[in-house]
């Protein structure tokens, strides 16, 4: 028995089954990143002053990956022109392309996530103030800002180490590279004191010495600790959800292509016309993770 | 047309591609829930009742299996409260919209459209494969360190996520299978609709009953993904530490929460559930009164009143749903503005399911009635429905519903919406389309005793209910509410301690659920005997209807249909005065022997005026 | 292999990709169980290498004046009232952070410190825990590691035991209690010192029972004597832990089965 509509069009729609399918399948993941971000909006209004923290994720790195997926979904289109041309041979090379893309996409991610798992927020229980440590102000101008908290690398320690774990271990300081980002002001804030800073002549604390010239902080002064975790607060919380879920997205979609690209390929010479229409429903599915990528980018990154 | 392959028992029951195997593997399985579920209310309105004493008969057993919490055969208060989350989640997520949506959805929609399946067989199978293991996730959750879930149906943080359970997280995982396999059905459902309608089928020629399940389906692809975002948010709460929900300055038991980050919101969950929770109850609703139009349309041998205006008003109620969900949240302290917003679209969606009620009644008026146990059934609902809409106008509006909250009105207000109302179209359906199913029919006698006994037996459990909360008793009290009670030493004189007069209540609520769980007993037996010896049908079309899933063999082959269908007309062409066709029939596939026939199914030709049958043609 | 497009042959093979699946996806569902089944069966059990008949005894006294204890957060109760009518006791209107007598002090944990795991010795009972009159009682207590403690409930009313273990590897659990049930059992894996037991509903209910690897432990009476048996004889150290007063370890030797030690511990400064 015999499913109308798979491959052929129904005339009064226009379309083929699974196109709806995909379709609709997309609008259910619509409103899944929809609540995700929804959950972002809600936090980040909610946030206490200054608690929420900007410029610590690496721009330069996420633009980049930005242009691979943009390159990847190009790649895709047009793979399926090619595909409906007939040409299997040069629709092989783009998908091969776009697979390449998508791990490129995964390993910088991954380099990203690793990246942020080796790298601390280390909470005083007395302040530091930026007289004594300059490295640490920021784009602040005040000298006596009280310096709550200090972002970086800890010199020898890993990812996932907590301060219960280097109590364990016997340490008694920590030597932190504190971050040239400072997340007390967002981008928009740091370009206004910039101009500012031009305009005026008075500059940041820390403008005369090395931005990072370690700190050494005591075990006992340490009132929390964490690495860049989803733990660490909300921020990295919805960071690491949002993109985590995007990147099994990602995995899912390129695992589609490979499956239709090499076991699958027999369908191409059974019933090309069927193996088209999956092409290009991935295709349509490879568009829309693509099209997230797009919103994340920005709303992590940028704002 | 249909190809006859050897398929082997696993691969023609099990993991079947066929969506009428896969509707009654959905409707056996989601019974079995429907059936846990009213056990554990059985064994909580005990406790109710008894506070304190060991449940009866199967105390023994409870404790075997449950261990401490049950210990001598007592309801422990925290093993009530998980009984009563679970009884929540049970009966809407794993019994009904398993039952209204995958089971009638999937047997029906195919065969009222005119295909020979679903458009996604295997995705078919996929989604009833993803909800067994859910389901069986949330009954593990009973036997593991903890118990089952404890934090209400709702699962609001920031206890859902303290709370000690590993239950709670069994029930977040079960969720996301859950949620997973509504997914999937919906796609299935609304391409099936929108794709496979035989020629002549035209969108206003659906049966009412495909209207609602097409409505549902959007409900459930649209409502449920922002739940499943936030049981991946409650999650990675539990399991990873993370703050989505915990708000700064949270205390625990009398102590700051420490190891936390603080700078989420209990709201953000109260949020993102309801988004679901509202189209959720519309969800369960809309495809029973589907059912129960086309029971009602069979017998007063009638054409429904008003198909345009159901049609716009389910179309309405969709919509709507998605607009309303804070009414669940008014006493979170929101701001007059938000709250006056959705007080408004609250009571603007009445006004289509008012719309649905009375064109379903109408069609009663001049009706040639024929009390059949699915029709009786059918206008239970109709006054179940009318109780439960009505009683649940207090709580659209703000300033009542602050006093009705969380109390057992509203229990008994959507009790009486899903049990005499949605339970009772689907006992409709199965008794009506069982004959279509099986090839015999049902035992009337047993089915009279089934309907007369639950019908008794649902208003008296849950009419006191709307008594007990208007007196001002709260839900989920594991001792029934005798902490708040005049009878307690410590509330003498206390103005509005709950009287012995409510308390009592509970006295004749527990009676009342025992009774209504033996009246099931017929039911179960009649179910499997009729489908082994019961009575076998005398034709295709045993109830004379009209619509296309009558026009198979019975049970219908794998593919349904044995001709090519072409549909002529609207789907309920009962006693129509225009009728062309001859008034007399010796097609024995319609039932009539001989008989006048009063009906004309939808893919009967139209006869010419010579009164030849026009050319099979596709029609626009 | 299916060589051509068979659907017998695709069949079979649909039903075992979906079987793979579907066993898959069941024991995701299960391990968790089996996990943690196993992981409670997998121990190997320990030697008992210190036996004998010799005991420690002694006395702890408190040096300075104790603070003035905090008013706890009754609520009124009317069936915990009644129920210490029943018991003829009261309700507790402070806290009881240092209990002397005659110079004493009570409920200091006195354990040995830096010997080897112990097993339970045999005959062991459970180590029992009232809820009376809305107390817990003794307040302060000890067991071993995989010893059962027992709480029973003898008010007319519902307790609820929420145990908060800070140990990784002891499991927080909250468990109600109506009255006249049975009593209610926790096994803890981890050795801690003063896990904490409270009750949800009346906020003033505590009680902290350390948890040790051995059974050469005691809790100090309300006068400061304490007795430990069934060591053989030998150098200890033994450590004398208070809630708030700190902590001494003392060494001392079991000679023909007798050894005392009275340790002196001092009110912290404010």
């Amino acid at each position: 028995m015999k499913i109308p509509y798979t491959s052929e069009i129904r005339e009064d729609t226009g379309l083929y089954n699974a196109k709806i399918g995909m379709w609709l399948f997309l609008a259910s993941e619509v409103m899944l990143f929809g609540g995700l971000f929804s959950a972002y909006v809600f936090l980040r209004i909610g946030a206490r002053e200054g608690e929420w923290p900007h410029g610590l994720l690496n721009i330069p790195i996420g633009a980049f990956n930005t242009l691979v997926l943009i390159t990847s979904s190009l790649t895709v289109a047009l793979s399926w022109t090619t595909l409906k041309a007939g040409d299997f041979q040069r629709y092989r090379r783009l998908q091969i392309v776009t697979l390449v893309c998508a791990a490129l996409f995964l390993g910088i991610k991954s380099w990203e996530y690793y990246d942020k798992f080796s790298h601390y927020e280390i909470w005083l229980n007395k302040p530091l103030t930026a007289k004594e440590y300059p490295q640490l102000a920021g784009h602040s101008t005040e000298a006596d800002l009280p310096i709550t908290s200090v972002v970086g690398h800890i010199e020898g320690v890993g990812p996932f180490e907590t301060l219960a774990s280097l109590q364990e271990a016997g340490m008694s300081t920590v030597k932190i590279h504190p971050d040239a980002f400072h997340y007390r002001l967002t981008a928009l804030q740091q370009a206004e004191r910039r101009k500012v800073e031009k305009a005026t002549g008075v500059r940041a604390v820390h403008a005369e010495t090395d931005e990072h010239a370690n700190v050494s902080i005591d075990v006992s002064h340490i009132a929390r600790m964490s690495a860049f975790v989803p733990k660490h607060g909300t921020f990295f919380a919805t960071y690491f959800t949002l993109t985590g879920l995007h990147a099994l997205h990602v995995v899912g979609g390129a695992l589609a292509f490979a499956f239709i690209l090499w076991p699958g390929a027999r369908m191409w010479r059974d019933d090309p016309k069927r193996y088209t229409n999956s092409v290009e429903c991935v295709g349509l599915f490879w568009h829309f993770v693509d099209l997230v990528w797009i919103f994340l980018f920005p709303i992590l990154y940028l704002l | 047309m249909t190809a006859s392959h050897e398929l082997g028992f696993v691969r023609k029951y099990i993991f079947s591609v066929d969506h009428k195997v896969i509707g009654i593997q959905y409707l056996l399985t989601s019974l079995t829930f429907l059936l846990i579920g009213l056990t554990l209310m059985l064994m909580m309105r005990w406790q109710i009742a008894n506070p304190g004493q060991p449940v009866p008969v199967v105390g023994g057993l409870l404790e075997s299996a449950l261990g401490e919490p049950a210990g001598e055969g007592k309801i422990s208060a925290d093993l009530y409260n998980s009984f009563g989350a679970m009884h929540g989640t049970i009966m809407i997520f794993l019994g009904v919209v398993p039952l209204v949506f995958g089971a009638f959805g999937n047997y029906l929609v195919p065969l009222q459209v005119g295909a020979g399946d679903m458009a996604f067989p295997k995705m078919n199978m996929l989604s009833y494969w993803l909800y067994v293991p859910g389901g069986l996730i949330m009954l593990v959750s009973f036997f593991v360190p903890g118990g089952a879930a404890q934090a209400g149906w709702t699962s609001y943080p920031p206890l859902a996520t303290i709370i000690p359970t590993d239950g709670q997280t069994y029930w977040l995982v079960a969720m996301l299978f859950i949620i997973t396999s509504s997914l999937l059905g919906s796609i299935n459902i609304i391409t099936t609709v929108i794709q496979l309608r035989v020629p002549g089928l035209t969108w206003m020629r659906l049966p009412f009953f495909v209207w609602t399940e097409f409505v549902t389906a959007f409900l459930l692809l649209l409502a449920f993904p922002p739940l499943e975002a936030g049981c991946i948010l409650q999650l990675m709460d539990r399991l990873a530490g993370t703050s989505f929900f915990m708000p700064h300055g949270l205390v625990v038991s009398g102590q700051p929460a420490t190891g936390l980050s603080g700078g989420g919101s209990p709201l953000l969950w109260q949020h993102l559930f309801w988004f679901l929770g509202h189209p959720e109850v519309y969800v369960l609703v809309l495809a029973p009164m589907g059912i129960v139009t086309e029971v009602i349309a069979n017998n007063t041998r009638k054409p429904i009143w008003g198909y345009r205006y159901l049609v716009g008003s389910v179309l309405a109620i969709g919509f709507l749903s998605m607009v309303v969900w804070a009414h669940h949240m008014f006493v979170t302290g929101m701001g007059a503005g938000i709250a006056t917003f959705f007080q408004t679209t609250t009571t603007i969606i009445s006004i289509p399911s008012v719309v649905i009620m009375t064109c379903l009644m109408l069609s009663l008026w001049g009706g040639s009635i024929r009390f059949t146990v699915p029709m009786l059934f059918a206008l239970a609902f109709l006054s179940a429905f009318g109780i439960g809409g009505l009683t649940g106008l207090p709580m659209a509006l703000p300033m009542s519903d602050v006093a009705l909250h969380d109390s057992y009105y509203i229990i008994g207000h959507f009790h009486y919406l899903v049990a005499p109302g949605t339970i009772f179209a689907v006992f409709a359906g199965i008794y009506y389309w069982f004959p279509k199913a099986t090839g015999r029919h049902m035992n009337q006698k047993l089915g009279h005793v089934h309907f007369w006994g639950s019908l008794v037996c649902m208003n008296l459990i849950f009419f006191p209910m709307l008594i007990q909360g208007l007196a001002g008793m709260e839900r989920r009290m594991s001792d029934g509410g005798y902490n708040y009670s005049a009878a307690h030493p410590s509330n003498e004189g206390v103005v509005g301690a709950l009287s012995g007069t409510v308390m009592q209540l509970n006295g004749v609520i527990g009676w009342a659920v025992l009774a209504l769980g033996a009246f099931q007993l017929p039911f179960i037996y009649n179910f499997f005997s009729s489908a082994f010896a019961g009575r076998r049908v005398e034709s295709d079309n045993p109830w004379q209807a009209t619509t296309l899933e009558w026009q198979t063999p019975t049970p219908p082959p794998h593919g349904n249909f044995v001709q090519e269908m072409f549909v002529y007309r609207e789907p309920y062409a009962y006693s129509l005065s225009h009728s062309t066709q001859p008034l007399t029939s010796t097609r024995k596939s319609n039932g009539s022997n001989g008989k006048i026939l009063d009906f004309e199914t939808q893919n009967q030709p139209v006869a010419m005026a010579n009164g030849n049958p026009a050319k099979q043609e596709a029609p626009v | 292999m299916c060589k051509h497009m068979e659907r017998k042959c695709l069949t079979g093979r649909w039903a075992k990709q979906a079987l793979m699946t579907l066993s898959l996806l069941s024991m995701i569902a299960i391990s968790p169980i089996l996990v943690g089944c196993s992981s409670k069966s997998a121990k190997p059990p320990i030697k008992a290498t210190l036996v004998g008949k010799g005991t420690i005894g002694g006395r702890v006294t408190l040096e300075g004046t104790p603070p003035k204890e905090q008013m706890l957060p009754i609520t009124t109760d009317a069936s915990c009232t009644a129920s210490c009518k029943k018991h003829g006791t009261e309700l507790p209107r402070y806290t009881r952070t240092y209990v002397t007598k005659d110079g004493g002090l009570g409920d200091v944990l006195v354990t040995l410190i830096d010997i080897p795991p112990q097993p339970i010795p045999e005959g062991t009972a459970a180590l029992t825990i009232d809820q009376r009159g809305c107390e817990y009682h003794p307040y302060v207590a000890a067991c071993q590691v995989g010893q059962t403690v027992h709480v029973t409930n003898e008010d007319p009313l519902t307790h609820n035991i929420h145990t908060l273990p800070k140990v990784s590897g002891n499991k927080e659990v909250n468990k109600s209690q109506a009255e006249g049930s049975k009593p209610l059992e926790f096994v803890y894996d981890k050795p801690e010192e003063f896990l904490q037991f409270k009750c949800d509903v009346h906020p003033w209910m505590f009680s902290y029972v350390s948890v040790i690897n051995h059974p050469f432990f005691a809790v100090t009476s309300e006068d400061g004597h304490f007795e430990i048996k069934g060591l053989p004889d030998g150098k200890y150290k033994v450590k004398f832990k208070h809630r708030k007063a700190g902590e001494q370890v003392k060494e001392v030797e079991v000679k023909d089965g007798k050894a005392t030690v009275d340790v002196v511990l001092k009110v912290p400064a404010a």
